[in-house]
């Protein structure tokens, strides 16, 4: 009776529950949006830090990371090979692969570059990262190459090399004794991101290893993990690898600026979130509050024929949820469907910012919204309405029959 | 149309849409006033008489016939010139919700004025000279929710005879009255006309309207059935 | 006839101090947010761009031309002294230095990492870069000690290496000779910024010079000027006096902060497309608002329109009325909103936003995690008009609905 009472009084004023709803819907499918575009840019920064070359858990000796030294290196031990086997089987793995890097200072002609030497394993790193497809000028290594290299586009052009030139580079081996190994350039990465097309070079794992004496050796273990199984994998690895010779780190611990401007960013959100939900609630509370007054009167005559206050409050606070859900659902309907017609065509933003693609962002942004993001949004907005119909109920609350019959 | 002649309309058809077919609000009327005539409109409601009175204050345009006002043709005024008609010809007594909420009785008196132009002083001179010929003098500043429904009627008539129009037409303007305060405001519309050869046209069926009128045109189903002088 | 529209919008609007008062709280709430979140924008993006210039690079550079592009040590200036002449009498420069700025690699007990080594006037550098600041442990560069460096800590950390500690560092002099020199760590600089703790190595000049046989050479000036709005005078400046002094004009390079990294200016971009999709939002949501309460309030007044209209107010003079009502109405939000947002920008301006759980991302992007709001003119003026324009657009609706009104029809309303 409540239900079907609260909905003729909505039907009743159709053009001010349409407006409110309207309302509500605008506030909601702009949040949508809003959450679209920032989760839209997050993601595709995150994913591209960590397909790009990064990749999503990396495995060390321990302490490698804060110190690189080739003294710090793995091999394939027993223990490494079983909890690296288990990962793979649980099928949350897309991808797995070894790398061996140390400094070196590259020269060319007239010129030296202090650069990352990485030695890449080609065909597990095809699985792994997305870094061949970086590759501009020439090709990436291919599986028995020999002694040739890929270069950044700045280290290759700060060097004054192009392709098929020579490349020396000088490092220390393991033992520190000097080594240097001439290497002939076969491809140039442009990927946008300085520090790798500044400061990388990319040589043959079994090359490297030879050079520095570190068969069968390596420094890093990179896997490639959907978002979603990232923390579990992370915690299956630590549990089967000793601390003392291991360390496990995700991306964010490795390069933690990435997560907290991520994090950054979403508590702006939440501030919006929260004034656009204030605001959205005050428009479901003056259109309560004005259907309400409009009908004290009728409210006195159905209190004079005997219904309770508890009855009317609860048409009150059912109409203000048919209100709210109905602004909930067109707004869910809008706003996905913007975010889902700009996740096909994307927002180009090129014009505003060519080259951000050092913070790995890309200037054709590709909307898309987390499902705990939409939901957190929608539920809000729906509490909202719920809270919005507290104070008109706390009026009728109040609310006298012979009084309210008289109220013109 | 003679001098004395201030309206003429002829002919006049008006219909509503109901359901499938068509009624007929106004069917084929003819009706005159002349300068100074203060004539009832009487008849049951939806004799059509609220109709015939919306046509000559051009709220509402028939769908045939013509309608002359103080030598117009006003039917083929455009809809801004109408507004414009009703400004500078036509005064208005409503049944309720005569006046505008938000402004006190002068002010609702001197809007007409201000619409057209005038300077704040002359129109709120005119508004307090005829606030006080309707009998309101000290009540000028009120809002319309602290007046009687009787003065918020006088000050209807007031703002109505401010502008100085060429016919006031008044719809139901007793209605919302108890009989004494309906018969004192007819006494003093009459009383106006009298002093200042006002032309009035008031659509009524209240007795006491009816009582006060020079002329007294009666409707029934869209129809003028009788007309007959008091 | 502007003044009774007005008069009647803000009576009409005090007719319902419910109504009116939640719509006001609401658009003060949204517009309070966005200007502080505009300050706050503002506020650090002026840091980033301060601390990104003062870090190391300097307002101006001045290098032999082609420098920037090839990073080769062999395009060096072998004579600055005309560049040093000029900037001796201009007006806006605060201070000037020389570097010589190559890469490298350093090596200290088995370790080894790529630095960018940078040689420094110890006493001229203090005064354009903020470098000296920094120090974190043991002492900037002595006058006269030639084998000094001071490394980044993360670098420091890298190679495991501490104050007084040997380093090696290596490089390719101009001929293309690797020259490796012995330095011995006075200091460990900690900024923050990725660049500098994990690359920088500080040296003399002299020591830089002679190591890498640049004779009397250097590889930049670095200008610091006294403002940002300075910067475009002293290039033009420059590059006049420069020209005009030798017909081989074509011997250096003046670059703006600008052209030497684009990184702050394209952030500074790249936070205003975001400002301005949050600024359309909340606007479109506040207008929507405002739309609900100007139509609820159009709808309740129905017989007035028609009453007005009856009386002979023209359609323009309703809609306008409409318009000015709304426009009343979003003032009274927009002034109240902005008042409060201005309050909390000031306060904050004055004593900091304390956002420090988030410090690696503010150092990355060269910004302290204190955040200081800095409310400008743009910022401001942006927000306003914005919602006055939207306040326009939400009012022409209902506007439009209320002088379509046939009085006759609206009259017959309850």
């Amino acid at each position: 009776m409540i239900l079907s009472l609260a909905w003729r009084n909505i039907a009743r004023s159709w053009q001010r529950s349409l407006v409110t709803v309207a309302a509500v819907a605008t506030g909601l499918s702009a949040l949508i949006f809003l959450w679209g575009f920032n989760d839209g840019v997050h993601n595709t920064m995150m994913r591209n830090l960590q397909q790009v070359i990064v990749g999503s858990i990396q495995i060390h000796h321990t302490d490698f990371f804060k110190k690189p030294s080739l003294s710090r290196h793995m091999k394939q031990t027993p223990e490494l090979m079983k909890a690296l086997s288990k990962a793979q089987h649980s099928g949350q793995v897309k991808g797995l692969s070894c790398r061996l890097d140390s400094f070196a200072l590259a020269a060319g002609d007239d010129v030296s570059e202090g650069l990352v030497l990485l030695g890449m394993d080609t065909k597990a790193e095809a699985q792994t990262t997305r870094i061949a497809e970086k590759v501009d000028q020439g090709r990436f290594l291919q599986a028995d190459d020999g002694a040739v290299c890929v270069l950044g586009a700045t280290a290759a052009r700060n060097l004054g090399v192009s392709l098929g030139d020579d490349v020396i580079f000088l490092t220390q081996d393991r033992f520190g004794a000097l080594a240097a190994d001439k290497f002939k350039l076969i491809g140039i990465i442009s990927s946008g991101e300085m520090g790798i097309d500044r400061g990388l070079a990319i040589v043959p794992l079994d090359v490297l290893q030879t050079m520095l004496e570190m068969q069968g050796r390596y420094t890093r273990v990179v896997l490639q993990i959907a978002p979603e199984h990232l923390e579990s994998v992370t915690t299956s690895l630590r549990s089967s690898l000793n601390h003392k010779d291991y360390e496990v780190l995700r991306w964010y611990d490795m390069y933690p600026m990435m997560k907290q401007w991520v994090d950054l960013e979403n508590a702006f959100y939440y501030i919006f979130l929260g004034v656009v939900l204030l605001i959205v609630a005050a428009g479901i509370m003056n259109t309560v509050l004005m259907s309400m007054l409009e009908r004290v009167r009728e409210f006195g005559v159905m209190m004079a024929l005997g219904c309770s206050r508890r009855v009317l409050a609860g048409m009150v606070i059912v109409e203000s949820m048919i209100l709210g859900a109905l602004g909930v659902l067109f707004g869910l309907f809008v706003g996905l469907t913007l975010v889902a017609w700009f996740h096909g065509v994307g927002i180009d933003l090129s014009a505003q910012m060519d080259t951000v693609a050092r913070f790995y962002v890309d200037p054709i942004v590709y909307t898309e919204i987390d499902a705990n993001h939409l939901w957190q949004t929608a539920g809000s907005v729906m509490a909202a309405a719920i809270v919005a119909a507290f104070v008109p109920i706390w009026r009728v609350a109040k609310l006298q029959p012979v009084e309210a019959i008289h109220h013109v | 149309m003679s001098d004395d002649m201030l309206l003429q309309a002829t002919d006049v058809c008006k219909y509503y849409h109901s359901g499938d077919s068509d009624m007929a609000a106004l069917d084929h009327v003819d009706f005159q006033l002349k300068k100074g005539d203060f004539t009832v409109l009487s008849g049951r409601s939806g004799s059509g008489k609220t109709t015939l009175l919306n046509m000559i204050g051009l709220l509402d345009t028939p769908d045939v016939g013509s309608l002359d006002i103080a030598g117009e043709d006003v039917l083929a005024l455009s809809a801004a010139k109408r507004a414009d008609f009703r400004l500078q010809r036509i005064g208005f007594v409503f049944q309720a919700y005569n006046l505008i909420r938000v402004l006190s009785a002068r002010e609702n008196v001197a809007y007409v004025l201000q619409l057209r132009g005038m300077a704040k002083k002359e129109r709120l001179d005119i508004a307090d000279h005829w606030l006080s010929e309707v009998g309101l003098k000290g009540l000028e500043h009120r809002r319309p929710d602290q007046l009687s429904g009787g003065q918020q009627q006088r000050v209807a008539v007031a703002r109505a005879l401010a502008s100085q129009p060429v016919l006031v037409l008044a719809d139901e303007p007793t209605a919302n009255l108890d009989s004494q305060h309906g018969e004192s405001l007819m006494n003093l519309m009459r009383d106006l006309n009298e002093r200042c050869g006002m032309t009035f046209l008031i659509a009524s069926h209240d007795p006491v309207a009816m009582a006060a009128a020079k002329q007294c045109v009666h409707m029934e189903d869209g129809n003028i059935v009788s007309s007959d002088i008091v | 006839m502007f003044r009774i529209y007005m008069r009647l919008g803000l009576r009409n609007l005090l007719l319902y101090p419910m109504r009116t008062g939640l719509t006001v709280l609401g658009l003060a709430i949204g517009i309070a947010a966005l200007t502080f979140l505009s300050a706050m924008n503002d506020g650090w993006l002026q840091n980033m761009k301060v601390n990104f210039v003062l870090t190391q690079m300097g307002h101006v550079q001045v290098h032999a031309k082609g420098f920037e592009a090839s990073r080769r040590i062999g395009d060096y200036m072998h004579d600055t002294s005309e560049v040093d002449k000029a900037l001796q009498n201009m007006p806006h420069i605060q201070a000037w230095t020389h570097r010589i700025r190559v890469s490298g690699l350093a090596s200290a007990a088995g370790a080894n990492a790529s630095v960018l080594v940078s040689g420094i006037e110890s006493d001229n550098e203090k005064k354009v870069s903020r470098l000296y600041d920094f120090v974190q442990q043991g002492k900037w560069l002595q006058e006269g000690d030639k084998r000094g460096v001071l490394l980044g800590d993360v670098l420091a950390d890298r190679l495991s290496v501490g104050l007084g500690d040997k380093v090696v560092l290596m490089a390719a002099s101009p001929a293309g000779d690797i020259a490796s020199e012995v330095f011995r760590v006075r200091g460990l600089i900690h900024s923050g910024v990725m660049d500098v703790d994990n690359l920088l190595a500080l040296v003399p000049i002299s020591m830089a010079q002679h190591w890498l046989g640049l004779g009397e050479g250097v590889t930049d000036v670095v200008i610091r000027a006294d403002a940002f709005t300075s910067v475009d005078g002293i290039v033009n400046n420059l590059k006049q006096i420069l020209d005009s002094k030798r017909l081989d004009s074509k011997q250096f390079e003046v670059l703006r902060w600008q052209e030497i990294d684009p990184m702050a200016e394209q952030w500074t971009i790249f936070a205003g497309v975001y400002t301005w999709i949050v600024l359309l939002v909340v606007i479109i949501v506040v207008l929507a608002e405002v739309l609900n309460t100007m139509l609820m309030s159009m709808y309740d007044r129905v017989r007035e329109f028609g009453l007005m209209a009856a009386l002979g107010t023209g359609q323009k003079q309703l809609f306008a009325m409409v318009v000015c009502e709304t426009l009343v109405l979003v003032a009274m939000g927009g002034v109240l909103g902005f008042v409060l947002g201005a309050a909390a920008s000031l306060y904050f301006g004055a004593y900091g936003l304390d956002l420090s759980q988030y410090a690696t991302a503010f150092s990355f992007m060269y910004m302290s995690p204190i955040v200081y709001p800095e409310l400008t003119f743009n910022g401001c003026a942006r927000i306003l008009i914005a919602a006055m324009l939207g306040a326009v657009l939400a009012g022409l609706y209902p506007a439009w609905k209320a002088s379509r009104l046939n009085p006759a029809a609206a009259m017959r309303e309850v």
